[in-house]
């Protein structure tokens, strides 16, 4: 018994969890802990419930992601663009690298009045700044990765008459390919951050629009339903890239890829 | 002609390493560098190769010659299979390279290992299956860079019998850097000697043996001899005043 629960690979990361939830539950129920400030599991679980029979909660999941995927793709798509440019010419690197750190030193926070002056409160600003969130870690990660290319199989790739473009995409991006995709999975617990600042600055919907309804109705279960939901979906995205990772990374020597 | 090297010479910062190397190598000859290390000798190769374009001096190299390098690592690409290292340099169609690829890598004794990445072979797997990179464009000159050095005695011989195949099958011009005297006499035709600081060309050894040659003969020991003076008579002895001062120093 012992020993299964010391080899188990989850057994003994969630014993700590669960005796934590039933303390939690009996301390709830026995009225130790007032339920207007944190209701019980059980209770949360039925919110969560309720909320999925009335459809409402799939709603509210589906926006927030799409807002996040969107966001995703178009800062993830900038920062490839610019950090292939930067990292691979000396020349665009002394050009737009200090612009693009100057910028990247302020809180992007900061940029919310900005955008919301600009673009309104609708989708538009909510996605940019989950882009602005997405790109920084992207950019930073490509530029280092290609920096970081081993320059003998930049020499192999000039052997064999590769120039520019070509050289690029044979050697160079596969070659940073493991840096870039460290960049994505920083970018993604970033563009998580962004996307519940953008719901939380005003939005009708989402799981972001969740927490604030919560707060506003005196309804603790939403609000940590919501946080589950937020802590369930980031670590669902970030499993498929982590996955995606392994797939495409499965040449590396390395102890991990074991 | 296939090669010529006229004036080649070359200075990093300050310091010129080398000057004033004047050769040519005919067709399928097999013609090796030979010095100790940090002469320069990588230098001329990779001026060569067209690696390195800061030299003085001038190379041809005929118009219709291909030039195939191998390094001294391997230098495989880590994320591509075996087959798809020795695909890498081919244009083209890729049923058509992998099938020509496939014939290159049976030659090198790599049949079995197509579909393994890099970080599954051996050094001695790794290098051939770099040669056969290098062979399957069907290079005229194929210029290598201590491509055994780092192997073990057996594989390291084995690779030189590969090597001389090679030359055989294809009379392939081959342009060799070695530190190796060995080495050096067992393949070539001539041994061209850099010494000196800066390093010039200090001797250009014909090696008239013919073929097969038997490792360790009477014949090659007496070249052995001869350049292990050339290179004892010539290179600088070492500066044992800079070891009193460093002494003193402490």
């Amino acid at each position: 018994m012992w020993k299964k629960l010391r080899t188990h690979p989850v057994l003994l990361g969630s014993l700590l969890p669960i005796l934590l939830l039933a303390a939690w539950e009996i301390l709830s129920r026995a009225g130790v802990i007032p339920a207007y400030q944190l209701p019980a599991p059980s209770a949360i679980l039925s919110t969560i419930i309720t909320y999925l029979q009335d459809g409402t909660l799939q709603d509210h999941v589906l926006l927030t992601v799409y807002r996040l995927f969107i966001g995703f793709i178009i800062g993830t798509a900038a920062a490839i663009l610019l950090g292939t440019l930067v990292g691979y010419s000396e020349l665009a690197e002394r050009f737009f690298d200090p612009l693009i750190q100057a910028f990247r030193s302020i809180p992007s926070l900061a940029w919310v009045p900005l955008f919301i002056l600009w673009m309104g409160i609708g989708e538009t600003s909510k996605v940019t700044l989950i882009a602005v969130g997405v790109f920084f870690p992207v950019y930073l990660n490509i530029v280092d990765g290609i920096r970081g290319v081993d320059r003998k199989l930049i020499e192999v790739g000039r052997m064999y008459g590769l120039d520019g473009v070509a050289l690029v995409r044979r050697i160079i991006l596969p070659a940073s390919l493991p840096s870039f995709l460290t960049g994505l999975r920083s970018g993604l617990g970033l563009g998580w951050m962004f996307v519940v600042a953008a719901e939380i600055m005003g939005a009708s919907q989402g799981l972001g629009y969740l927490l604030i309804l919560g707060q506003n109705t005196y309804a603790p279960d939403v609000i940590i339903a919501s946080i589950f939901l937020f802590a369930l979906l980031g670590k669902l995205t970030d499993w498929v890239l982590k996955l995606i990772q392994k797939r495409s990374l499965h040449w590396q020597d390395t102890a991990l890829a074991k | 002609m296939t090669l010529q090297v006229v004036q080649l010479g070359r200075r990093f910062g300050e310091k010129q390493v080398l000057q004033q190397v004047n050769f040519s190598v005919g067709k399928g000859e097999i013609v090796s560098l030979l010095g100790t290390s940090g002469c320069g000798k990588s230098t001329v190769l990779r001026a060569l190769a067209g690696l390195d374009p800061d030299y003085e001096g001038n190379i041809t190299i005929a118009s219709d010659q291909r030039v195939g390098f191998i390094f001294q690592e391997p230098r495989l690409l880590p994320w591509k299979t075996v087959l798809a290292n020795a695909t890498f340099g081919l244009k083209g169609d890729r049923k058509a390279n992998e099938e020509k690829a496939r014939r290159y890598l049976e030659l090198v004794g790599l049949k079995e290992a197509e579909k393994l990445y890099p970080r599954e072979l051996s050094g001695g797997m790794a290098q051939r299956a770099a040669i056969a990179r290098a062979l399957v464009t069907e290079p005229d000159i194929l210029l290598l860079d201590e491509p055994f050095s780092a192997l073990d005695a057996f594989t390291k011989m084995q690779l030189q019998e590969l090597l001389l195949r090679i030359w055989e099958e294809f009379g392939t011009t081959i342009i060799l850097v070695t530190h190796d005297i060995d080495e050096a006499l067992y393949l070539s035709d001539r041994v061209l000697l850099l010494q000196g600081r800066p390093s010039t060309l200090a001797k250009d050894l014909k090696i008239a043996l013919s073929r097969p040659r038997s490792r360790g003969s009477a014949a090659l020991g007496k070249w052995k001899e001869d350049i292990l003076d050339l290179l004892e008579g010539k290179e600088q002895t070492y500066d044992y005043s800079l070891v009193t001062k460093i002494g003193q120093k402490a």
